[in-house]
């Protein structure tokens, strides 16, 4: 076992670039054994890049600089061998798209079983046993009749179920989900998120849960990275960031979120666009939308530094932004 | 199923009613058997009794509805130069012509789906432009002067290979190789473009992420949703080899449908022609619904509608 003070998932430094396009433009990153991070920001801000940087799932000729560890291990620069030994019992992922995410070919349960047969080498048998018990326990009734039905005969919510099975039939040490219940309805989404809970509470394995919604975020993690334009711009504990945003974007963001104002006039959608991927920038990426930002915010990059315990951001006046 | 392969039976058999006409009054228009057959001074009774032997003294629109009624009991009539039944003449030449087809499609898969698969998983680079560049030039090669090279070169020159007629196993490949030229490099092509797609998709870097080699990405997960243009393309070119691979018959004087068609163009044997376009015409059709069913098994979502 890892010793609870050593972090499961390190990231240093982790840049994705694709030719001219700055996907990610390095990010420091840390999961703990057991532990649910979720990963907060825009379309755009880089944060599923980041999720398929750490699987190494990123094709040429998109380029990954910096560090990601895995229990102490490094991954970037592997080889597919050695990363394709750590996908499934080590990290696992679940993908935004459900439908596209199951192979329409080939029934459900062939496909589930598929992976224990390939990957643990068992039998049809026990893998069809084990296939079955995967399927109710996220919750899909009729398991054994269904195994033989294919990915188009199910509904949004029962893919992304059987996506999770798939994911955590390995018993994966940490959970990487790509905005798992954005492409879902409501209802369905609450029914997701409580089966990620539960999976998290049984097995005790780590999240990493990428979204751009914090009332999400906050029904499944305990902290939280805040990306903006490919950096991580604030990060802590979910609760505290809620009370007290440290960070202009982050206080944006929470009063553009119809689920954490009291009234829907209270809504204020941030102003703008974030910048250009291809150009660099100077200065605080967040300024030109900032609605306090003063002349050194353009000229001077911000560092990440701790603004109070257990809490990180990158804005010259944080103490000031968190104290309003 | 039942529904879909009977209304795919009825308009296919239309059709070949309507391929059956045309090659009925076309045939005639090739000239009168009479002056092929008979000698250059031959009286008008030698003609007109010719003609009546054969049928063809009476008005064109009785000789084909004599004709349509005796091909609704299979009967095409005699030949005029083999002296037995059309039909007997035209089915006859099938086993070699769909022998043929089949060795070559079977070749011609296995060689283009390696190279389209090898292509598509490593798009733009030296493999691929090999393959492509390889593809592009076999299918762009005229296939009648392949046929004529490789004649000259391995017949001729080396004597390695006999020019014609079939034989020995020798005999069968230089017919096989100039009948898969043109499938092997445009099938390479559709398998290329199909798999650069289904390489992509999600459910082929879901499967990555799940840990499984390259082998198992290519050809479990993205190949067989690359199946349906692959089945199309395939079914098509098929259907070019069974209709006759007249080229093959042309300069290696292979005993095929496609031989026995043309001679009877030149002998002006109505009866085989029409014959010969009717196996021709059902054994396409027979493929094309081969070609449904192999799409119903590889995408369920055909199968389950």
């Amino acid at each position: 076992m890892t010793a609870p003070s050593q972090p499961l998932l390190e990231i240093a430094g982790l840049k994705v670039q694709f030719g001219q396009t700055k996907a990610v433009r390095g990010i420091d990153l840390s999961v703990m054994p057991g532990e649910a991070v979720a990963v907060l920001g825009e379309s755009g801000s880089g944060k599923s890049v980041t999720g398929k940087a750490i699987m190494g799932l990123i094709n040429r000729p998109g380029r990954v600089e910096g560090t990601v560890a895995f229990e102490g291990r490094n991954l970037v620069g592997r080889s597919e061998r050695d990363l394709a030994a750590i996908r499934g019992p080590g990290i696992a992922m679940v993908f935004q798209d459900s439908l596209d995410a199951l192979n329409p070919v080939y029934s459900v349960g062939n496909q589930i079983m598929e992976i224990l047969t390939v990957r643990l080498g068992w039998d049809r048998g026990r893998a069809r046993e084990e296939a079955i018990r995967l399927m109710e326990q996220v919750g899909i009734k009729e398991a054994e009749t269904r195994l033989g039905d294919y990915p188009h005969q199910f509904s949004g919510g029962m893919r992304q179920r059987i996506c999770i099975a798939m994911a955590i039939a390995l018993k994966p040490r940490l959970l990487i989900a790509d905005e798992p219940t954005t492409a879902l309805d409501v209802t369905v989404q609450a029914g997701i998120l409580r089966l990620i809970n539960a999976l998290r509470q049984e097995s005790g394995m780590a999240l990493l849960f990428v979204t751009h919604d914090l009332a999400v975020a906050r029904q499944v993690a305990t902290s939280l990275v805040v990306m903006y334009a490919g950096r991580v711009v604030e990060r802590g504990k979910i609760d505290e960031i809620f009370a007290r945003p440290s960070h202009p974007y982050t206080r944006a963001l929470l009063a553009s979120n119809p689920g954490a104002v009291a009234h829907w006039s209270q809504l204020q959608p941030i102003a703008g666009n974030p910048p250009d991927k291809a150009t660099k920038v100077t200065g605080c990426a967040f300024a030109p939308r900032c609605p306090r930002a003063e002349p050194r915010c353009r000229a001077e990059a911000p560092e990440l530094r701790d603004v109070m315990p257990g809490r990180q951001s990158r804005c010259h006046f944080a103490e000031e932004v968190a104290h309003v | 199923m039942l529904k879909f392969l009977s209304v795919r039976l009825t308009t296919s058999l239309v059709a070949l009613l309507g391929v059956m006409v045309m090659v009925f009054f076309l045939a005639r228009l090739t000239g009168s058997p009479a002056a092929l057959y008979l000698p250059v001074d031959a009286t008008d009774a030698m003609v007109e009794a010719f003609n009546r032997q054969n049928g063809l003294d009476q008005p064109l629109l009785v000789q084909f509805t004599n004709f349509v009624s005796n091909a609704l009991r299979f009967d095409f009539g005699q030949s005029i130069a083999q002296q037995r039944p059309a039909s007997v003449a035209a089915l006859s030449a099938m086993p070699q012509t769909i022998l043929l087809a089949a060795i070559s499609m079977g070749l011609t898969l296995l060689l283009a789906i390696p190279l389209g698969t090898f292509a598509a998983l490593r798009p733009n680079s030296a493999i691929d432009r090999a393959i492509t560049t390889f593809s592009l030039f076999v299918a762009s090669i005229p296939d009648f002067w392949f046929a004529l090279v490789c004649v000259l070169v391995f017949s001729v020159n080396l004597g390695w290979l006999p020019t014609s007629g079939q034989g020995s196993l020798l005999s069968w490949i230089l017919p096989v190789a100039t009948v898969m030229l043109h499938p092997v490099g445009v099938i390479t092509q559709v398998v290329r473009g199909a798999m650069l797609e289904t390489l992509n998709a999600g459910y082929v870097q879901n499967a990555r992420a799940r840990g499984y080699s390259w082998k198992r990405l290519a050809f479990r997960h993205a190949l067989r949703n690359a199946a349906l243009p692959i089945i199309t393309i395939a079914g098509d070119r098929a259907g070019g080899m069974v209709n006759g691979a007249v080229i093959v018959s042309a300069v290696f004087a292979w005993p095929g449908i496609g031989q026995v068609l043309v001679d009877a163009v030149y002998n002006r044997d109505f009866a085989v022609i029409q014959a010969g376009v009717f196996v021709v015409g059902i054994a396409v059709i027979l493929l094309n619904i081969l070609v449904d069913l192999i799409y119903a098994v590889a995408d369920p979502r055909i199968r389950i509608s």
